[in-house]
């Protein structure tokens, strides 16, 4: 990291993140001690995608074995949000385990594909099918 | 919904040699839609690039309104101004990208300039998927520097950068300029894309007219007004505004004579494939081109 990006950092510590993420419902389900289902509501956006991240990390962190993501009642997810799913995904991966993602919106949809993310995560249409998968 | 509203925009410079103002825009109105592409073509000189800059913020009019996303930018409104441009990306002509800061570092510029809350690792990440949109692989690019790369790897470290904050518009100046005829349709399959899929709405300025009839939606065509008696310039005109079609088919002398040859050649309505008009199907897609 350059010198430039070091000292906005600090600035930014010190005097703005206090006010900056804003508060985001997420549900947490857990199915069985190796299933857990997590379901952000709202929108996931770059203000609120750091919630998502503590919640994932903590999840990572007891290494559930199935992750279930549900995109179900997020009314939009921006690239913050998939880059807090790509990290997921590889701690996840770490352990050998899986993370699956629903997602029932051509809206949200997109946002996967047009980065190819559609053929990195394994997606499905509703909780129950990802559940039963 | 419309995503640009420009309003009786005009706007003149001194001429130092002459030493009198010099009116470039004179009272142009202008709309972009939502999900739709908007090209801006003319003759050099004709205000295109004046125009372009009276957009993002960087110039100010004489008079009129520019409105963007719903929100009053000109009259001048710092607090709304500020707020429109983290939902706007541009693309300059040339990349613009920052020559002391490696490929990654300038992608993450903007994100770090209006989204200090989030992580560096999901900023790294953000990072290397708006370099996999703009086709470009991360663990090549990321950490090369500016002067390392070619004309169009530059153009599209700019779109990703244009990218970064998801913007619900983006302003494109010039974006097929100097690139190959590859490189030059991927970046306009791109822009296509962009629309198509996420809804962005795009203004483009260009020069390339089968550029232009790949991605455009619509149409505006301006021209310089040359005054026949007098030295008093009088400022750009809407020339004319309408759909690809609408505007291949013109009659209108101006349009006839800017298009010049491209009247011979047609665009697919299945792939937007730009061919000459004696084909009878599509050489892209095999489509007839009657359909």
């Amino acid at each position: 990291m350059s010198g430039y990006f070091k000292r906005k950092e600090k600035w930014h510590k010190k005097y703005l993140q206090k006010d900056a993420t804003l508060p985001m419902e997420i549900k947490v389900e857990e199915v069985s001690p190796q299933m857990s289902v997590i379901i952000p509501q709202g929108e996931i956006d770059m203000g609120s995608s750091g919630e998502l991240r503590d919640v994932l990390h903590k999840t990572t962190k007891n290494k559930v074995q199935t992750i279930i993501v549900s995109l179900e009642d997020a009314g939009h997810i921006d690239s913050s949000g998939i880059a807090t799913l790509i990290e997921a995904l590889k701690k996840v991966e770490a352990y050998s385990g899986e993370l699956r993602v629903v997602i029932n919106t051509k809206k949200i949809f997109n946002v996967f594909k047009i980065a190819n993310l559609d053929m990195v995560f394994k997606i499905y249409e509703s909780t129950q099918d990802a559940k039963n998968a | 919904m419309t995503t640009v509203v420009l309003k009786n925009i005009s706007k003149s410079f001194f001429n130092s040699k002459l030493k009198k103002m010099e009116i470039v825009l004179n009272n142009i109105s202008l709309t972009a839609q939502h999900g739709e592409v908007t090209v801006l073509m003319g003759q050099s000189g004709c205000g295109k690039s004046t125009l372009f800059r009276i957009l993002i913020g960087e110039e100010i009019a004489d008079s009129g309104c520019v409105s963007i996303l719903e929100k009053e930018v000109f009259p001048l409104n710092k607090k709304n101004l500020q707020e429109v441009k983290k939902k706007f990306g541009i693309l300059f002509q040339y990349g613009a990208l920052f020559n002391s800061m490696n490929v990654g570092d300038n992608i993450a510029f903007p994100i770090l300039e209006h989204q200090p809350q989030l992580h560096r690792d999901i900023i790294d990440i953000m990072v290397d998927t708006k370099l996999r949109q703009v086709s470009l692989e991360p663990e090549k690019f990321k950490h090369k520097m500016p002067a390392t790369l070619s004309g169009g790897e530059r153009k599209r470290v700019g779109l990703a950068r244009a990218l970064a904050l998801d913007p619900q518009l983006i302003f494109y100046d010039e974006p097929s300029a100097g690139l190959d005829p590859i490189v030059s349709r991927t970046i306009d399959k791109l822009i296509k894309n962009l629309v198509k899929m996420l809804g962005i709405a795009s203004v483009v300025i260009t020069h390339e007219l089968d550029s232009a009839f790949a991605i455009a939606d619509r149409m505006i065509i301006l021209k310089r007004a040359v005054p026949e008696h007098n030295d008093d310039w009088d400022g750009t005109i809407v020339y004319e505004e309408g759909t690809p079609d609408d505007l291949r088919n013109s009659q209108k002398p101006y349009t006839v004579e800017f298009l010049g040859e491209f009247s011979n050649f047609e665009i697919c309505k299945n792939c937007r494939f730009v061919q000459q008009k004696q084909f009878t199907t599509c050489e892209k897609c095999g489509k007839p081109q009657s359909e």
